[in-house]
C-alpha cells in the first residue's frame, strides 16, 4: 500500500543491523544495564528506522512489518536460501498440495491462542486471508484464490483458480498474518480500530505502548504457544524509532540501545575493530538498479543503452556506494532469490566495448546529455550517483544529477514518459518471500500506465516469457527458471535498465548475543523472541 | 532651482555619501574586529571568484570522485583531508564559497527587489496602502524564521534554486519594513512636499528623494543578511532541503559528513567552520557599517 | 490596557488568518495530490476519489479554506498523513520536550548573555571587550547543527563525558518510570523525587541546551552591552558614582536595571527564532520533540502536520511578542501601552 514510504525509509536507512549483547552495550555512565537481570525478566533496547504507517496487519504493506512479525504469525515461515526445506511450520504444522498446485491443505497447530484469548481456528485463518484479498495492501498475493474451505477446526483448504505457490504467499512479509476474528470484525466496522496500537495476533509479543514516530514497547505474551521451546529471554522489548542512521549509531555507542537496525555503512569497520562486537554479513533481497527512459532518443536505441550500461564502474559503485556491502548484480533478481541465475553475466565495466557500441549507434564521441534522478534521502544513491556521472563523462556523455525526495521523483516518473527523467535510480525488493519474479514482472513488464516499470520499455517477447514463467512456477519450477533466464538475458541484451548491485547487510553482533538468523526472505526483521544471551 | 531643491535638503537629511564612506573607513580603522570581518569577507569573495585557480583540484571541487583516495586524514597532500568519494575537502570547501555567496546574493537581491518598492510605497502613500502592505509584511514575519522557507522547499522539491526562491520569499518583508520606516519619516519633510509641488510623479519622488535616504540602512541590512542567508541556506541543506549531491555546498557537506564524525571528523568539521567564518565575517562588517551610519540604530 | 489588548488581539487575528491562508494555499497548489498521498500509493482510483470527497478536496478552494478555519477553531487540526493521528495530539505530545529545551537554552542565554554584556561594557574599548564582542558575534554566527556536532565529537566521543542523544536513559522508563504530570521530564521527575531520571535528564539536556543557547547568548550579550554603555554614560550613574556608591552596585544594580528592558525585547524575539533553531538541535541530538516530527513531515510532504506546526509557530510568535510588550511596559514606565 505504501511502497514509496517503504522505499524511502529503507532507502534512507543504510541496511545494517547491529547487535550488542545485552549488558555489553552498556558502557560509561549512561549504560542501561539491560539484560543483566535473570532470563525472562530483562529488557531489550532496540533502535530502528521502522515507522508505523498502520497497525492493521491486513492492510500493512510497509515498514511496520518490523513489529508485526513479532506480534503476528503466518501459516508458514520461509527458510533462508540453501536450507534443505524451503519452508518450515508457522501456525500450520503440516501442509500438502495437489499435483496441479491448485488445492493446498494446511493442518493448523493446536493450543494456539490469540492475544485476546480466543483460540486459533480454521475460520480465523479463512477470515484473515479473505480480509487481505478484500482490502489488504498485498491483496494481489491472493488474486488467484477461488475459495477457502474449512472442513474442520484444524484444517484449511485453499482452492485456487490457477496453479499457485500458496506456500510462498502464506509465508509472505505482507498479507499473510493470521488475525483474531473479533479484531477483524472490529476493524471492518471501524477503520481506525488498530491504529491506537491494538493488536490481535498469536505471536510471542503484544504491543504494550506506542508513541508515533518515537517508541514502540513490546511485552511478551504469556500465553505464547512457543514460550517453552526456545528463546524468549527478553520479556520487554523497547524499540526506539530513529529515522536517522547517525542517531542510531550514537545510541548504540553510548549504550542507550542494545541493537540498532540501521547504521551508517561506512562505520561498520569501526565495529569490526571493536572486540565487543563481531560483524556478520547477510544476503538480502534488496537490489539497486536504474532505468533508461526508452521512449526518448537516443535511449530508444538498445545499442546506446548497452553502451551506457557497459560504461558504468560497478566495482567502484559497490566499494563506494555500498562501502563494500554489495554483490555484483546478475540482472534485476538479487542473489539467493528465485529465479536468480549464476549463468547470467554479472554487470561489469568495459569501456572499450562501450565506445565501440556508441560509435556503431552513430554517437562516436557521445555528445548528448542525460538527466538522472535519484532519491535524495537515500545515502547510498547520493554516494554513487556522482560515480555514474564521472564514468559516462569518459565516453562523452554528460549527466546532470537531480536529487529529489523519492515521492517527488516517482511522481515525475509516473507522469508523461516523454517529459520524465532519462535515468531513474531505484532500490527495490520483492513483496513476497522468495519471489524474484516480482522484480521481473513489476520492473520490466510493459503496462498501460507506468508504475515501477520506469524504463517504459515494451517488449512482447519479454512479456510472453515472464507470463508463461509465472504460470509454470507452481507446477514446473525448472521450466519456469529456464523461461526466466531467457527473459533475463533479454534484459541484459536490450538493456532497458542497469543492474547495479545486490545489497548485503552487515549485522554487527556483540559476542554473547545468540539467536540471530540471516534470512533474506525477511530482510527487514529481527525476531526478538529468538534472541537470547549466550550465558542464559 | 528644482535641482537645488532636490539635492540640498537631501544632503541635510543625512550625511553625503562621501562623508558616510569616510565614517565607515574610520570605524574600520579604529575597530580591530571590523578589520577582521572585512578580511574574512574579502578573502571569501576572492576564494569564490578564484576558485578554479586556487583549488588544489578543481574537478574534485566541482564533484568529480577519486575513489582511490577515500577518507584520508588531513595531511600535506590534502590539507583538510578527503571525503568518502575521495575528493579533496579543501577544494570542496573552496568551491562551496561560490555556492554560498551565489545563493546569498541571489536571495538578498531578490528580497530587495520585492521589499524595497513595497516599503517605499507603503511609507510614502500611507493610509490603507500602508496598512495593507504592512499587514502582509506582518503575516510573513509571523512565521517562525526559516519555517516558511522549509515548507516552501519541501513542497516545491529540494534543490538549491528552490531554496534560494523560498528564502527570498521569506526575507523580503524585512526590507519592506525597513524602507517603509525611512519613507514614512521623510514623507512630510519640506523637500519631499516641495518636490511633489513641483509636479514630480510619485514614482520619481520615491526614486529620487526617498530611496537615496534609505540606501544606508539597506546596505547595512544587506551586509548582515548575506551572512544570515548563508546560514539559512546551509541550515536548509542540512535538513536535505537545499543543494543536492554532488554540488559543493557547505551545508550539504556537514549533512553528508555527519555519519563520519566518529572516524572521519574532518569532512563536516571544516565545511561547518567555513559557514561559521563566512557568517561571522559578514556580521562583523555589518556591525561596523551600522556604527558608521548610526551608532544608535535599533537592531533586529 | 484593555484597549491595548483588544487592538493587539485584533491585529493578531488578522495575521493568523494570513498565516493560515498562506500555508493552506501552499499545501493546495503543489503538484502532489493530497488525496493520493492520504490513501497511499497502491490505492485504486476509486479510493482516491472517495478520499477526495471525504477530505473535502472536491470543493472550491475558498470553501475548503473556510472549512479548515472552522476545524482549526474547534480544535481539529487535521490528521497527520505520516502517523494517522490527530495533528494537535501529535504536537501536544511532543511540544513539552521542545519547550523544555527552549527554556533551558533561554535560561542559560539570559544569565550568560547578561554577564558577558555587562563585563564587556565595563571594559569598553579594551582587549577584553573586543574578545567578548567577538565571542558574542560568534554566537550569533554559529550554525547550531554544526556546533552540536562539534560538541558531540568532543564531549561524547573524545572525552566520553556526556551522552550524545535522547532525553534520558531509555531503560529508566521501566526501572523507575516518570509520572506524567506536565510532560516536562525535569519538572516531573524532580517533584516526584525520581532522582535517577532527573540526573539522567540533566545530563542529556546539557549539550543540546548549550548548543541552542549560542545564538541567544550572543544576541543578549550584544544588546546588554549596548544598553549598558548607554546607561553608564547617564547622569544618574555619574551621580551615584559621585556619591561614592560602590562600583559593583552602580554597575549591577543601578545601570543594569535600566539596561534590561531593551534586552527583554530581544529575548522575546529570540524565542521565536529559537523554535526553528530547536528543530536543528533536535535532529542532531535526536531529541524527541517537535523538530523531529517537523523534519519528518517536511521530507514526506505530510501537509496537515506541516500546516499544524506552522500555525503553532505563528501563534507562539504572536503571543511572545505580546508578552514582550507587556513585560516591557512593566519594566520601563516610559513605554506606554497605546
Amino acid at each position: 500500500m505504501k511502497r514509496t514510504r517503504r522505499l524511502a525509509k529503507f532507502g534512507a536507512a543504510t541496511a545494517v543491523a547491529a547487535m550488542v549483547a545485552a549488558g555489553c552495550g552498556s558502557s560509561g555512565g549512561t549504560g542501561t544495564g539491560s539484560g543483566s537481570g535473570p532470563a525472562g525478566t530483562s529488557i531489550l533496547d532496540v533502535a530502528t528506522t521502522a515507522a508505523v504507517t498502520t497497525w492493521d496487519p491486513v492492510k500493512s504493506f510497509s515498514t511496520e512489518v518490523y513489529y508485526l512479525a513479532n506480534v503476528y504469525e503466518p501459516l508458514l515461515w520461509a527458510n533462508p536460501p540453501g536450507a534443505a526445506e524451503r519452508f518450515r511450520p508457522g501456525l500450520a504444522v503440516s501442509w500438502r498440495r495437489s499435483a496441479d498446485a491448485k488445492t493446498w491443505t494446511f493442518r493448523l497447530r493446536s493450543g494456539v491462542t490469540f492475544h485476546d484469548g480466543s483460540p486459533l481456528t480454521a475460520a480465523a485463518v479463512k477470515q484473515s486471508i479473505l480480509a487481505v484479498k478484500d482490502r489488504g495492501g498485498a491483496s494481489f498475493l491472493w488474486s488467484a484464490l477461488d475459495r477457502i474451505e474449512t472442513p474442520d477446526e484444524q484444517t484449511v483448504v485453499f482452492r485456487m483458480s490457477a496453479p499457485t505457490e500458496v506456500d510462498v504467499a502464506a509465508s509472505s512479509m505482507y498479507g499473510a498474518w493470521i488475525v483474531a476474528p473479533r479484531a477483524l470484525a472490529a476493524a471492518a466496522r471501524d477503520e481506525r480500530w488498530f491504529e491506537r496500537g491494538r493488536d490481535a495476533g498469536t505471536g510471542p509479543y503484544s504491543i504494550a505502548e506506542y508513541t508515533p514516530g518515537k517508541q514502540v514497547v513490546l511485552r511478551a505474551y504469556p500465553g505464547y504457544w512457543g514460550a517453552s521451546e526456545n528463546g524468549g529471554a527478553f520479556r520487554t522489548v523497547n524499540v526506539q524509532i530513529a529515522a536517522d542512521a547517525v542517531a542510531q549509531q550514537q545510541m548504540l555507542q553510548s549504550g542507550q540501545v542494545d541493537i540498532a537496525s540501521s547504521l551508517p555503512l561506512e562505520n561498520v569497520a569501526q565495529f569490526e575493530h571493536d572486540d565487543r562486537f563481531a560483524v556478520e554479513v547477510c544476503e538480502s533481497s534488496l537490489s539497486y538498479l536504474g532505468f533508461f527512459n526508452t521512449t526518448r532518443r537516443p535511449l530508444d536505441d538498445p545499442k546506446v543503452r548497452r553502451a551506457l550500461a557497459l560504461a558504468l564502474p560497478y566495482d567502484e559503485i559497490i566499494d563506494v556506494g555500498a562501502e563494500g556491502f554489495g554483490t555484483a548484480a546478475r540482472g534485476p533478481v538479487p542473489k539467493g532469490v528465485f529465479p536468480y541465475d549464476e549463468e547470467i553475466p554479472a554487470s561489469a565495466q568495459d569501456l572499450a566495448e562501450a565506445r565501440r557500441l556508441l560509435a556503431e549507434a552513430g554517437h562516436p564521441n557521445g555528445g548528448f546529455t542525460l538527466r538522472l534522478t535519484y532519491a535524495a534521502e537515500n545515502d547510498q544513491q547520493k554516494q554513487f550517483a556522482p560515480l555514474i556521472k564521472d564514468a559516462l563523462a569518459k565516453i562523452g556523455v554528460k549527466v546532470t544529477l537531480s536529487g529529489k525526495l523519492f515521492n517527488q521523483q516517482w511522481e515525475e516518473a509516473k507522469g508523461d514518459p516523454r517529459k520524465a527523467q532519462d535515468i531513474f535510480l531505484l532500490l527495490y525488493w520483492p513483496t513476497a518471500s522468495d519471489a524474484g519474479s516480482d522484480n521481473l514482472a513489476t520492473l520490466f513488464r510493459s503496462s498501460e500506465r507506468p508504475f515501477f516499470n520506469l524504463s517504459y520499455w515494451r517488449s512482447a517477447t519479454y512479456d510472453r516469457l515472464v507470463d508463461e514463467a509465472i504460470g509454470l512456477t507452481a507446477t514446473d519450477r525448472d521450466g519456469a527458471q529456464r523461461l526466466y533466464t531467457r527473459a533475463m538475458r533479454l534484459l541484459i541484451d536490450e538493456a532497458p535498465g542497469i543492474y547495479l548491485y545486490d545489497v548485503r547487510r552487515p549485522v554487527v553482533v556483540a559476542k554473547g548475543l545468540t539467536g540471530l538468523e540471516c534470512n533474506p526472505n525477511y530482510s527487514f526483521n529481527l525476531f526478538f523472541h529468538e534472541l537470547g544471551t549466550g550465558a542464559a | 532651482m528644482s535641482a537645488e531643491l532636490a539635492t540640498l535638503p537631501r544632503a541635510a537629511a543625512s550625511p553625503a555619501p562621501r562623508s558616510r564612506l569616510r565614517g565607515a573607513w574610520e570605524v574600520f580603522a579604529r575597530d580591530r574586529l571590523a578589520l577582521v570581518g572585512l578580511a574574512i569577507v574579502v578573502l571569501l569573495v576572492l576564494v569564490a571568484v578564484l576558485a578554479p585557480w586556487i583549488a588544489p583540484d578543481p574537478a574534485q571541487g566541482r564533484g568529480a570522485a577519486a575513489v582511490a583516495q577515500r577518507n584520508l586524514a588531513p595531511s600535506l597532500d590534502h590539507l583538510l583531508g578527503t571525503d568518502p568519494l575521495g575528493r579533496d575537502v579543501l577544494s570542496r570547501v573552496i568551491f562551496g564559497a561560490r555556492s554560498a555567496l551565489g545563493v546569498a546574493l541571489a536571495v538578498v537581491s531578490l528580497a530587495i527587489a520585492i521589499g524595497v518598492p513595497l516599503g517605499l510605497l507603503a511609507g510614502y502613500r500611507g493610509g490603507w496602502v500602508d496598512e495593507a502592505i504592512m499587514r502582509v509584511t506582518d503575516t510573513f514575519l509571523a512565521f517562525p524564521p526559516l519555517l516558511l522557507a522549509m515548507v516552501i522547499v519541501s513542497l516545491l522539491g529540494p534543490s538549491l534554486r528552490n531554496a534560494a526562491l523560498a528564502l527570498a520569499i521569506s526575507w523580503w518583508p524585512w526590507y519592506a519594513r525597513l524602507v517603509r520606516g525611512v519613507a514614512a519619516s521623510l514623507r512630510e519633510r519640506p523637500f519631499v512636499e516641495g518636490a511633489r509641488a513641483l509636479g514630480l510623479s510619485d514614482a520619481a519622488v520615491m526614486r529620487r528623494h526617498l530611496l537615496p535616504n534609505a540606501l544606508g540602512p539597506i546596505v547595512v541590512q544587506a551586509t548582515v543578511d548575506v551572512g544570515s542567508v548563508i546560514l539559512a541556506a546551509a541550515s536548509l541543506a542540512f535538513l536535505g532541503l537545499g543543494a543536492q549531491a554532488p554540488a559543493p555546498d557547505w551545508g550539504l557537506m556537514v549533512f553528508d559528513g555527519r555519519a563520519a564524525i566518529f572516524d572521519h571528523w574532518w569532512y563536516s568539521t571544516f565545511a561547518g567552520l567555513a559557514i561559521f567564518l563566512a557568517v561571522l565575517g559578514f556580521n562583523l562588517v555589518g556591525d561596523a557599517l551600522r556604527d558608521a551610519l548610526d551608532p544608535r540604530e535599533a537592531r533586529r | 490596557m484593555a484597549r491595548f489588548l483588544a487592538r493587539r488581539a485584533a491585529t493578531a487575528m488578522v495575521v493568523l488568518l494570513g498565516v493560515s491562508f498562506i500555508t493552506f494555499m501552499l499545501a493546495r497548489v503543489v503538484p502532489a495530490d493530497p488525496a493520493a498521498s492520504y490513501v497511499g500509493q497502491h490505492a485504486r482510483p476509486a479510493e482516491v476519489e472517495e478520499a477526495r470527497r471525504a477530505l473535502g478536496l472536491d470543493r472550491p478552494l475558498l470553501e475548503q479554506y473556510w472549512t479548515y478555519l472552522k476545524d482549526v477553531a474547534s480544535g481539529d487540526w487535521g490528521t497527520s498523513i505520516g502517523t494517522k493521528r490527530s495533528v494537535l495530539s501529535e504536537i501536544g505530545s511532543r511540544f513539552p520536550a521542545t519547550l523544555e529545551l527552549l527554556l533551558a537554552a533561554i535560561a542559560i542565554a539570559a544569565v550568560l548573555g547578561t554577564v558577558l554584556g555587562v563585563v564587556a561594557a565595563r571594559r569598553h574599548g579594551r582587549g577584553l571587550d573586543a574578545a567578548l564582542r567577538l565571542f558574542s558575534t560568534a554566537g550569533i554566527s554559529m550554525p547550531a547543527f554544526w556546533l552540536g556536532l562539534v560538541l558531540q565529537i568532543v564531549f561524547c566521543y573524545r572525552l566520553g563525558l556526556l551522552p550524545p542523544t535522547g532525553r534520558y536513559a531509555s531503560d529508566l522508563q521501566f526501572t523507575s518510570p516518570v509520572e506524567q504530570i506536565t510532560g516536562f521530564v525535569l519538572f516531573d521527575s524532580l517533584v516526584t523525587g525520581n532522582f535517577a531520571v532527573f540526573g539522567s535528564a540533566v545530563e542529556h539536556l546539557l549539550l543540546p541546551a548549550l548548543t541552542l543557547a549560542a545564538y541567544p547568548t550572543g544576541v543578549i550579550a550584544r544588546m546588554v552591552r549596548a544598553s549598558m554603555l548607554e546607561a553608564l554614560s547617564q547622569d544618574y550613574v555619574r551621580a551615584a558614582r559621585a556619591y561614592g556608591v560602590r562600583e559593583r552596585v552602580v554597575v549591577w544594580r543601578i545601570a543594569l536595571r535600566n539596561a534590561l528592558p531593551p534586552a527583554t525585547t530581544v529575548l522575546g524575539l529570540t524565542l521565536a527564532y529559537l523554535l526553528t533553531g530547536a528543530f536543528f538541535v533536535e535532529v542532531v541530538f535526536n531529541w524527541p520533540g517537535l523538530g523531529q516530527f517537523t523534519a519528518d513531515a517536511l521530507l514526506s510532504s505530510d501537509y496537515p502536520a506541516i500546516m499544524g506546526v506552522t500555525l503553532l509557530g505563528a501563534i507562539g510568535y504572536i503571543l511572545v511578542n505580546l508578552a514582550v510588550d507587556l513585560v516591557q511596559a512593566r519594566l520601563d514606565p516610559r513605554v506606554r501601552l497605546s
